[in-house]
Protein backbone atom coordinates (compact mmCIF):
# COMPACT_ATOMS: atom_id res chain seq x y z
CA UNK A 1 0.00 0.00 0.00
CA UNK A 2 2.65 2.73 0.97
CA UNK A 3 4.42 1.68 -2.57
CA UNK A 4 1.42 2.55 -4.23
CA UNK A 5 0.89 5.59 -2.84
CA UNK A 6 4.72 6.57 -2.96
CA UNK A 7 4.02 5.60 -7.01
CA UNK A 8 0.94 7.61 -7.22
CA UNK A 9 2.96 10.81 -6.03
CA UNK A 10 4.38 13.66 -8.60
CA UNK A 11 7.81 14.17 -7.22
CA UNK A 12 10.44 16.98 -7.73
CA UNK A 13 10.64 15.30 -11.38
CA UNK A 14 7.27 15.81 -11.96
CA UNK A 15 6.69 19.26 -10.72
CA UNK A 16 9.28 20.36 -12.63
CA UNK A 17 7.86 18.45 -15.93
CA UNK A 18 4.60 20.95 -15.40
CA UNK A 19 7.00 24.09 -15.36
CA UNK A 20 8.17 23.24 -18.08
CA UNK A 21 5.21 21.83 -20.09
CA UNK A 22 3.37 24.96 -18.26
CA UNK A 23 5.32 27.44 -20.95
CA UNK A 24 2.87 25.98 -23.78
CA UNK A 25 -0.45 26.21 -22.04
CA UNK A 26 -1.76 28.22 -24.91
CA UNK A 27 -0.75 25.79 -28.03
CA UNK A 28 -3.80 24.73 -28.92
CA UNK A 29 -5.47 27.96 -28.04
CA UNK A 30 -8.64 27.52 -29.88
CA UNK A 31 -11.80 29.66 -30.13
CA UNK A 32 -13.67 26.14 -28.64
CA UNK A 33 -11.88 25.66 -25.62
CA UNK A 34 -9.50 28.50 -25.53
CA UNK A 35 -6.28 26.91 -23.48
CA UNK A 36 -8.00 23.31 -22.50
CA UNK A 37 -6.09 21.79 -25.18
CA UNK A 38 -2.50 23.01 -23.80
CA UNK A 39 -3.71 22.50 -19.79
CA UNK A 40 -4.68 18.55 -20.73
CA UNK A 41 -0.98 18.40 -22.62
CA UNK A 42 0.48 20.06 -19.51
CA UNK A 43 -1.40 17.44 -16.64
CA UNK A 44 -1.34 14.52 -19.06
CA UNK A 45 2.29 14.12 -17.38
CA UNK A 46 0.89 14.47 -13.94
CA UNK A 47 -1.58 11.88 -14.94
CA UNK A 48 1.33 9.62 -16.51
CA UNK A 49 2.47 9.36 -12.69
CA UNK A 50 -0.92 9.79 -11.34
CA UNK A 51 -3.29 7.79 -12.95
CA UNK A 52 -3.30 4.00 -13.40
CA UNK A 53 -3.97 3.21 -17.51
CA UNK A 54 -7.38 2.42 -19.24
CA UNK A 55 -10.61 3.94 -18.55
CA UNK A 56 -8.77 6.56 -15.27
CA UNK A 57 -6.52 7.78 -17.81
CA UNK A 58 -8.95 8.61 -20.64
CA UNK A 59 -11.20 9.71 -17.95
CA UNK A 60 -8.33 12.33 -16.34
CA UNK A 61 -7.36 13.45 -19.98
CA UNK A 62 -11.22 14.09 -20.93
CA UNK A 63 -11.17 16.10 -17.73
CA UNK A 64 -8.65 18.69 -18.62
CA UNK A 65 -10.77 18.70 -21.99
CA UNK A 66 -13.03 21.22 -20.73
CA UNK A 67 -13.21 24.79 -21.21
CA UNK A 68 -10.22 26.40 -19.73
CA UNK A 69 -8.97 30.24 -19.69
CA UNK A 70 -6.93 32.39 -17.68
CA UNK A 71 -3.24 34.41 -17.42
CA UNK A 72 -1.40 32.34 -18.69
CA UNK A 73 1.58 32.97 -16.47
CA UNK A 74 -0.70 32.69 -13.18
CA UNK A 75 -2.28 29.54 -14.83
CA UNK A 76 0.94 28.15 -13.14
CA UNK A 77 -0.94 27.99 -9.49
CA UNK A 78 -4.23 26.34 -10.94
CA UNK A 79 -1.66 23.51 -12.55
CA UNK A 80 0.18 23.04 -9.49
CA UNK A 81 -3.61 23.08 -7.38
CA UNK A 82 -4.60 20.47 -9.96
CA UNK A 83 -1.85 18.34 -9.90
CA UNK A 84 -2.26 18.04 -6.23
CA UNK A 85 -6.07 17.62 -6.00
CA UNK A 86 -5.41 14.70 -9.26
CA UNK A 87 -3.19 13.02 -7.03
CA UNK A 88 -5.88 12.72 -4.19
CA UNK A 89 -8.30 11.71 -6.27
CA UNK A 90 -6.35 8.67 -7.13
CA UNK A 91 -5.92 7.85 -3.72
CA UNK A 92 -9.84 7.95 -3.76
CA UNK A 93 -9.78 11.59 -1.64
CA UNK A 94 -11.43 14.01 -3.74
CA UNK A 95 -13.57 13.75 -6.62
CA UNK A 96 -13.47 15.00 -9.71
CA UNK A 97 -15.83 17.54 -9.78
CA UNK A 98 -13.61 18.92 -6.70
CA UNK A 99 -10.90 19.40 -9.42
CA UNK A 100 -13.19 20.79 -12.05
CA UNK A 101 -14.57 23.71 -9.36
CA UNK A 102 -11.37 24.59 -8.04
CA UNK A 103 -10.08 25.16 -11.56
CA UNK A 104 -12.87 27.16 -12.83
CA UNK A 105 -12.88 29.14 -9.39
CA UNK A 106 -9.32 30.47 -9.66
CA UNK A 107 -9.02 31.04 -13.52
CA UNK A 108 -10.98 34.20 -13.64
CA UNK A 109 -9.24 35.95 -10.49
CA UNK A 110 -6.04 34.87 -11.60
CA UNK A 111 -6.60 35.81 -15.19
CA UNK A 112 -7.39 39.60 -13.95
CA UNK A 113 -4.69 40.25 -11.38
CA UNK A 114 -2.42 38.29 -14.46
CA UNK A 115 -3.46 40.27 -17.25
CA UNK A 116 -3.39 43.47 -15.59
CA UNK A 117 0.01 42.78 -14.44
CA UNK A 118 1.94 41.45 -16.92
CA UNK A 119 0.32 42.93 -20.29
CA UNK A 120 -1.03 45.91 -18.68
CA UNK A 121 1.87 46.62 -17.02
CA UNK A 122 4.81 45.23 -16.86
CA UNK A 123 5.24 44.53 -20.80
CA UNK A 124 4.95 47.91 -21.62
CA UNK A 125 7.37 49.38 -18.62
CA UNK A 126 9.63 46.29 -19.88
CA UNK A 127 9.10 47.83 -23.84
CA UNK A 128 9.94 51.29 -22.72
CA UNK A 129 12.96 50.83 -20.42
CA UNK A 130 14.19 48.23 -23.37
CA UNK A 131 13.69 51.72 -25.84
CA UNK A 132 15.69 54.08 -23.81
CA UNK A 133 18.20 52.06 -23.67
CA UNK A 134 18.35 51.27 -27.39
CA UNK A 135 18.36 54.83 -28.13
CA UNK A 136 21.67 55.13 -26.67
CA UNK A 137 23.34 51.46 -26.61
CA UNK A 138 21.69 50.29 -29.43
CA UNK A 139 21.16 46.02 -28.95
CA UNK A 140 21.10 46.49 -25.20
CA UNK A 141 17.92 47.99 -25.14
CA UNK A 142 16.54 43.82 -26.09
CA UNK A 143 18.19 42.68 -23.14
CA UNK A 144 17.34 44.87 -21.19
CA UNK A 145 13.36 44.21 -21.81
CA UNK A 146 13.89 40.45 -21.97
CA UNK A 147 15.90 40.79 -17.92
CA UNK A 148 12.75 43.39 -17.38
CA UNK A 149 10.28 41.05 -17.84
CA UNK A 150 11.14 37.69 -17.41
CA UNK A 151 12.63 38.24 -14.06
CA UNK A 152 8.98 38.95 -13.13
CA UNK A 153 7.98 36.11 -15.58
CA UNK A 154 10.02 33.42 -14.17
CA UNK A 155 9.88 33.64 -10.69
CA UNK A 156 5.70 33.58 -10.80
CA UNK A 157 5.60 30.53 -13.29
CA UNK A 158 8.05 28.50 -11.36
CA UNK A 159 6.94 30.04 -7.65
CA UNK A 160 3.18 29.36 -8.63
CA UNK A 161 3.64 25.28 -9.42
CA UNK A 162 5.33 24.52 -6.78
CA UNK A 163 2.96 26.73 -4.21
CA UNK A 164 0.10 25.62 -5.95
CA UNK A 165 1.22 21.96 -5.00
CA UNK A 166 2.21 22.60 -1.99
CA UNK A 167 -0.90 24.04 -1.11
CA UNK A 168 -3.67 22.07 -2.69
CA UNK A 169 -7.41 23.62 -2.59
CA UNK A 170 -5.84 26.27 0.10
CA UNK A 171 -4.42 27.86 -2.85
CA UNK A 172 -7.62 29.47 -3.49
CA UNK A 173 -6.63 31.72 -0.29
CA UNK A 174 -3.34 31.86 -1.05
CA UNK A 175 -4.62 33.59 -4.64
CA UNK A 176 -6.81 35.63 -2.92
CA UNK A 177 -3.69 37.39 -0.64
CA UNK A 178 -1.93 37.24 -3.82
CA UNK A 179 -0.23 41.36 -3.57
CA UNK A 180 1.13 41.43 -7.00
CA UNK A 181 1.48 45.17 -7.77
CA UNK A 182 -0.14 46.95 -11.02
CA UNK A 183 1.61 49.55 -12.66
CA UNK A 184 -1.28 50.27 -15.43
CA UNK A 185 -1.52 53.78 -14.24
CA UNK A 186 2.32 54.43 -13.53
CA UNK A 187 2.81 53.31 -17.56
CA UNK A 188 1.47 57.11 -18.72
CA UNK A 189 3.82 58.60 -16.56
CA UNK A 190 6.77 56.82 -17.49
CA UNK A 191 6.09 57.06 -21.07
CA UNK A 192 5.46 60.62 -20.42
CA UNK A 193 9.29 60.91 -18.91
CA UNK A 194 10.39 59.23 -21.40
CA UNK A 195 8.71 61.56 -24.13
CA UNK A 196 10.61 64.57 -22.17
CA UNK A 197 13.76 62.74 -22.77
CA UNK A 198 13.62 62.17 -26.08
CA UNK A 199 12.57 65.73 -27.17
CA UNK A 200 14.82 67.77 -25.67
CA UNK A 201 17.59 64.76 -27.42
CA UNK A 202 15.83 65.25 -30.78
CA UNK A 203 15.68 69.04 -30.97
CA UNK A 204 19.75 69.17 -29.69
CA UNK A 205 20.81 66.35 -31.84
CA UNK A 206 22.07 64.23 -29.60
CA UNK A 207 23.82 61.26 -31.36
CA UNK A 208 21.44 58.92 -30.69
CA UNK A 209 21.11 55.89 -32.48
CA UNK A 210 17.52 56.97 -34.23
CA UNK A 211 18.59 60.20 -34.25
CA UNK A 212 17.62 61.25 -37.57
CA UNK A 213 14.56 59.44 -37.56
CA UNK A 214 13.25 60.74 -33.83
CA UNK A 215 10.66 62.32 -36.13
CA UNK A 216 8.92 58.66 -36.21
CA UNK A 217 9.99 58.10 -32.48
CA UNK A 218 8.64 61.22 -30.55
CA UNK A 219 4.79 60.53 -32.03
CA UNK A 220 4.78 57.06 -31.48
CA UNK A 221 6.39 57.35 -27.40
CA UNK A 222 3.52 59.59 -26.96
CA UNK A 223 0.79 57.22 -28.56
CA UNK A 224 2.27 54.34 -26.53
CA UNK A 225 1.94 56.44 -23.41
CA UNK A 226 -1.28 56.89 -23.63
CA UNK A 227 -1.46 61.09 -24.31
CA UNK A 228 -4.04 60.81 -27.58
CA UNK A 229 -7.36 60.06 -27.36
CA UNK A 230 -8.53 56.37 -27.50
CA UNK A 231 -10.80 56.29 -30.78
CA UNK A 232 -7.16 57.46 -32.62
CA UNK A 233 -5.06 54.59 -30.45
CA UNK A 234 -7.33 51.92 -32.06
CA UNK A 235 -6.08 52.87 -35.75
CA UNK A 236 -3.00 53.15 -34.74
CA UNK A 237 -1.48 51.19 -37.13
CA UNK A 238 -3.63 52.37 -39.97
CA UNK A 239 -2.22 56.06 -38.72
CA UNK A 240 1.15 55.39 -38.97
CA UNK A 241 0.55 53.19 -42.23
CA UNK A 242 -0.61 56.69 -43.43
CA UNK A 243 2.51 58.92 -41.87
CA UNK A 244 4.72 56.24 -42.88
CA UNK A 245 4.17 56.70 -46.86
CA UNK A 246 4.52 60.77 -46.44
CA UNK A 247 7.77 60.35 -45.31
CA UNK A 248 8.28 57.73 -47.88
CA UNK A 249 7.68 60.14 -50.87
CA UNK A 250 9.02 62.97 -48.84
CA UNK A 251 12.61 61.02 -48.27
CA UNK A 252 12.69 59.69 -51.84
CA UNK A 253 14.08 62.42 -53.97
CA UNK A 254 13.08 61.44 -57.23
CA UNK A 255 9.29 61.81 -56.53
CA UNK A 256 9.93 65.09 -55.23
CA UNK A 257 10.83 65.86 -59.03
CA UNK B 1 22.11 34.27 -49.03
CA UNK B 2 20.66 30.97 -48.28
CA UNK B 3 22.15 30.63 -44.87
CA UNK B 4 20.43 34.20 -44.38
CA UNK B 5 16.95 33.09 -45.32
CA UNK B 6 17.16 29.98 -43.73
CA UNK B 7 17.57 32.02 -40.46
CA UNK B 8 15.67 34.40 -40.65
CA UNK B 9 12.84 31.89 -41.44
CA UNK B 10 13.93 30.37 -38.49
CA UNK B 11 13.69 33.37 -36.32
CA UNK B 12 10.71 34.53 -37.69
CA UNK B 13 9.29 30.77 -36.63
CA UNK B 14 10.62 30.73 -33.34
CA UNK B 15 9.25 34.34 -32.53
CA UNK B 16 5.97 33.30 -33.80
CA UNK B 17 6.27 30.91 -31.23
CA UNK B 18 6.35 33.00 -28.59
CA UNK B 19 3.82 35.42 -29.28
CA UNK B 20 0.96 32.87 -28.08
CA UNK B 21 2.29 29.47 -28.66
CA UNK B 22 5.05 28.58 -26.93
CA UNK B 23 7.29 30.21 -23.87
CA UNK B 24 6.52 33.74 -23.78
CA UNK B 25 9.37 35.61 -22.84
CA UNK B 26 8.98 38.29 -25.41
CA UNK B 27 11.86 37.37 -27.76
CA UNK B 28 8.41 37.85 -29.79
CA UNK B 29 8.60 41.87 -28.87
CA UNK B 30 9.56 44.08 -31.90
CA UNK B 31 12.33 45.34 -30.43
CA UNK B 32 14.07 42.29 -29.52
CA UNK B 33 13.31 40.62 -32.65
CA UNK B 34 14.31 43.64 -34.71
CA UNK B 35 17.69 43.54 -33.09
CA UNK B 36 18.34 40.01 -33.43
CA UNK B 37 17.39 40.37 -37.49
CA UNK B 38 19.08 42.91 -37.68
CA UNK B 39 22.27 41.25 -36.22
CA UNK B 40 21.45 38.93 -38.48
CA UNK B 41 21.32 40.66 -41.80
CA UNK B 42 24.47 42.53 -40.49
CA UNK B 43 22.50 45.73 -40.37
CA UNK B 44 21.43 46.68 -36.45
CA UNK B 45 20.78 49.88 -36.93
CA UNK B 46 18.14 49.13 -39.47
CA UNK B 47 16.69 46.46 -36.94
CA UNK B 48 16.63 48.56 -33.86
CA UNK B 49 15.41 51.85 -35.35
CA UNK B 50 12.54 49.20 -37.19
CA UNK B 51 12.22 47.40 -33.17
CA UNK B 52 11.84 50.72 -31.65
CA UNK B 53 9.23 52.28 -33.24
CA UNK B 54 7.38 48.88 -33.57
CA UNK B 55 7.63 48.67 -30.03
CA UNK B 56 6.57 51.47 -29.19
CA UNK B 57 3.59 51.64 -31.36
CA UNK B 58 2.09 48.47 -30.20
CA UNK B 59 3.41 48.66 -26.68
CA UNK B 60 -0.47 49.48 -25.68
CA UNK B 61 -1.90 46.09 -27.33
CA UNK B 62 -2.70 43.09 -24.75
CA UNK B 63 -2.82 39.71 -26.15
CA UNK B 64 -6.20 39.20 -24.02
CA UNK B 65 -8.28 36.40 -25.11
CA UNK B 66 -9.68 35.56 -28.61
CA UNK B 67 -8.38 39.38 -29.99
CA UNK B 68 -6.43 38.98 -33.02
CA UNK B 69 -2.90 41.29 -32.42
CA UNK B 70 -1.41 42.64 -35.17
CA UNK B 71 1.56 39.49 -36.15
CA UNK B 72 4.37 42.06 -34.38
CA UNK B 73 7.50 39.73 -34.78
CA UNK B 74 6.94 38.15 -37.97
CA UNK B 75 6.24 41.58 -39.63
CA UNK B 76 8.98 43.02 -37.48
CA UNK B 77 11.53 40.69 -38.98
CA UNK B 78 10.06 40.78 -42.49
CA UNK B 79 10.61 44.37 -42.15
CA UNK B 80 14.18 44.35 -41.24
CA UNK B 81 15.26 41.82 -44.04
CA UNK B 82 13.64 44.18 -46.58
CA UNK B 83 15.56 46.95 -44.85
CA UNK B 84 18.66 44.81 -45.00
CA UNK B 85 17.96 43.84 -48.74
CA UNK B 86 17.48 47.24 -49.95
CA UNK B 87 20.56 48.72 -48.02
CA UNK B 88 22.82 45.93 -49.62
CA UNK B 89 21.39 45.94 -52.78
CA UNK B 90 23.70 47.94 -54.43
CA UNK B 91 21.21 50.80 -55.73
CA UNK B 92 21.16 54.31 -54.94
CA UNK B 93 18.92 53.88 -52.08
CA UNK B 94 19.29 56.27 -49.05
CA UNK B 95 19.49 55.25 -45.24
CA UNK B 96 16.12 56.54 -44.35
CA UNK B 97 14.35 55.45 -47.41
CA UNK B 98 15.42 51.57 -46.63
CA UNK B 99 14.25 52.21 -43.13
CA UNK B 100 10.95 53.51 -43.83
CA UNK B 101 10.42 51.04 -46.35
CA UNK B 102 11.50 48.55 -43.61
CA UNK B 103 8.97 49.56 -41.44
CA UNK B 104 5.92 50.12 -43.41
CA UNK B 105 6.51 46.62 -44.85
CA UNK B 106 6.41 45.90 -41.33
CA UNK B 107 3.31 47.06 -40.31
CA UNK B 108 1.65 45.67 -43.33
CA UNK B 109 3.03 42.12 -43.27
CA UNK B 110 1.76 42.08 -39.86
CA UNK B 111 -1.92 43.52 -40.57
CA UNK B 112 -2.11 40.63 -42.85
CA UNK B 113 -0.07 38.54 -40.06
CA UNK B 114 -3.51 39.08 -37.82
CA UNK B 115 -5.74 37.32 -40.43
CA UNK B 116 -3.46 34.21 -40.41
CA UNK B 117 -3.42 33.89 -36.98
CA UNK B 118 -7.15 33.52 -36.87
CA UNK B 119 -6.65 30.95 -39.50
CA UNK B 120 -4.44 28.72 -36.85
CA UNK B 121 -6.76 29.28 -34.39
CA UNK B 122 -9.69 28.08 -36.83
CA UNK B 123 -7.32 24.98 -37.41
CA UNK B 124 -6.90 24.28 -33.66
CA UNK B 125 -10.73 24.85 -33.09
CA UNK B 126 -11.21 21.78 -35.60
CA UNK B 127 -8.36 19.82 -34.04
CA UNK B 128 -10.15 20.06 -30.80
CA UNK B 129 -13.47 18.74 -32.40
CA UNK B 130 -11.71 16.08 -34.43
CA UNK B 131 -10.74 15.07 -30.41
CA UNK B 132 -13.40 15.48 -28.86
CA UNK B 133 -15.15 13.23 -31.47
CA UNK B 134 -12.41 10.14 -30.94
CA UNK B 135 -13.49 10.49 -26.85
CA UNK B 136 -17.00 10.31 -27.52
CA UNK B 137 -16.44 7.32 -30.01
CA UNK B 138 -14.33 5.41 -26.66
CA UNK B 139 -10.84 5.87 -28.61
CA UNK B 140 -7.99 7.54 -26.72
CA UNK B 141 -5.83 10.61 -27.89
CA UNK B 142 -1.77 11.25 -27.35
CA UNK B 143 -1.96 14.63 -26.35
CA UNK B 144 1.56 15.06 -26.87
CA UNK B 145 1.08 14.48 -30.75
CA UNK B 146 -1.68 17.13 -30.77
CA UNK B 147 0.48 19.75 -28.78
CA UNK B 148 3.56 19.43 -31.51
CA UNK B 149 0.92 19.30 -34.17
CA UNK B 150 -0.25 22.94 -33.14
CA UNK B 151 3.21 23.70 -32.68
CA UNK B 152 4.47 23.24 -35.91
CA UNK B 153 2.12 24.77 -37.70
CA UNK B 154 2.65 27.92 -35.56
CA UNK B 155 6.37 27.64 -36.53
CA UNK B 156 5.62 26.84 -40.35
CA UNK B 157 2.83 29.68 -40.01
CA UNK B 158 5.85 32.53 -39.35
CA UNK B 159 8.53 30.85 -41.33
CA UNK B 160 6.57 30.45 -44.32
CA UNK B 161 4.64 34.04 -44.03
CA UNK B 162 8.08 35.88 -43.71
CA UNK B 163 9.59 34.48 -46.54
CA UNK B 164 6.62 35.18 -48.84
CA UNK B 165 6.30 38.35 -47.71
CA UNK B 166 9.87 39.57 -47.90
CA UNK B 167 9.76 37.86 -51.38
CA UNK B 168 6.83 39.83 -52.73
CA UNK B 169 8.04 42.82 -51.00
CA UNK B 170 11.06 43.12 -52.69
CA UNK B 171 10.16 42.56 -55.98
CA UNK B 172 7.68 46.25 -55.54
CA UNK B 173 10.84 47.97 -53.51
CA UNK B 174 12.53 47.21 -56.40
CA UNK B 175 10.09 48.34 -59.28
CA UNK B 176 9.61 51.67 -56.70
CA UNK B 177 13.72 52.24 -56.36
CA UNK B 178 13.67 52.24 -59.92
CA UNK B 179 10.72 54.51 -61.08
CA UNK B 180 11.25 56.80 -57.76
CA UNK B 181 15.10 57.36 -58.79
CA UNK B 182 15.30 57.49 -55.03
CA UNK B 183 18.42 59.40 -53.61
CA UNK B 184 19.45 60.73 -50.10
CA UNK B 185 17.95 64.06 -49.74
CA UNK B 186 18.50 66.71 -46.75
CA UNK B 187 16.08 65.40 -44.73
CA UNK B 188 16.89 67.97 -41.91
CA UNK B 189 13.79 70.32 -42.86
CA UNK B 190 11.30 67.19 -42.42
CA UNK B 191 12.43 66.07 -39.55
CA UNK B 192 12.20 69.95 -37.61
CA UNK B 193 8.50 70.70 -39.54
CA UNK B 194 7.56 67.46 -38.12
CA UNK B 195 9.46 67.96 -35.00
CA UNK B 196 7.68 71.58 -34.54
CA UNK B 197 4.60 69.98 -35.00
CA UNK B 198 4.62 67.15 -32.16
CA UNK B 199 5.86 69.69 -29.83
CA UNK B 200 3.12 72.21 -30.57
CA UNK B 201 0.21 69.65 -30.88
CA UNK B 202 1.49 67.29 -27.71
CA UNK B 203 1.95 69.79 -25.12
CA UNK B 204 -1.88 71.04 -24.97
CA UNK B 205 -2.80 67.36 -25.30
CA UNK B 206 -0.79 66.52 -22.13
CA UNK B 207 -1.72 69.53 -20.27
CA UNK B 208 -5.76 68.88 -20.78
CA UNK B 209 -5.51 64.83 -20.47
CA UNK B 210 -2.50 63.77 -18.99
CA UNK B 211 -3.06 65.42 -14.93
CA UNK B 212 0.15 63.43 -13.49
CA UNK B 213 2.16 62.76 -16.71
CA UNK B 214 2.78 66.44 -17.17
CA UNK B 215 5.08 66.39 -14.11
CA UNK B 216 6.13 63.25 -15.59
CA UNK B 217 6.90 65.01 -18.85
CA UNK B 218 8.50 68.38 -17.23
CA UNK B 219 10.41 66.06 -14.72
CA UNK B 220 12.01 64.40 -18.18
CA UNK B 221 13.00 67.34 -19.87
CA UNK B 222 14.14 68.79 -16.60
CA UNK B 223 16.80 66.06 -16.64
CA UNK B 224 17.76 66.05 -20.50
CA UNK B 225 18.51 69.01 -20.08
CA UNK B 226 20.45 68.95 -16.98
CA UNK B 227 22.48 66.02 -18.73
CA UNK B 228 22.79 68.46 -21.93
CA UNK B 229 24.48 71.23 -20.08
CA UNK B 230 26.79 68.61 -18.08
CA UNK B 231 28.25 66.84 -21.41
CA UNK B 232 27.70 70.47 -23.36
Amino acid sequence: MGQEMEEKSMGKAGLLTLVIRSFYLQAGWNYESLQALGFAYIMSSAGRRIASGGEAARKFFERHLALFNTNPVLASYIIGATAKLEEEHARGKTSSAEIETLKSALAVPLASVGDRFFWASLRPIAGLLGVLTAGVVGGVGALVLLATYNTFHLYYRIKGVFRGYALGTGVVSEVARLRIPSFSHHVGWIGAFALGVLLVAAVHGWQLVWRREAVFVLPCVALASGLLPESLRKRITEIALVVGVVGLLLTAGGLLG
Amino acid sequence: MLREISLLCLAAGVCALDTTAAWQLMISQPLVCGTLAGFLVGFPDAGVFIGVVLQLLWSGSMPVGALPMPDAPVGTISGVWLAAILLGSGQAVSTSFSQLAGLLAAMCIALVGRWTIVWERELSSRLFQRIRARFSSGKTVNPDVTQALTLTVSFLRGALLCLIAVGVLYAIALALVAAGNVVEIDYKLVVLVVQGLAIGVLIPVFARRAKGRLPAFAGGVALALVVRNLIG
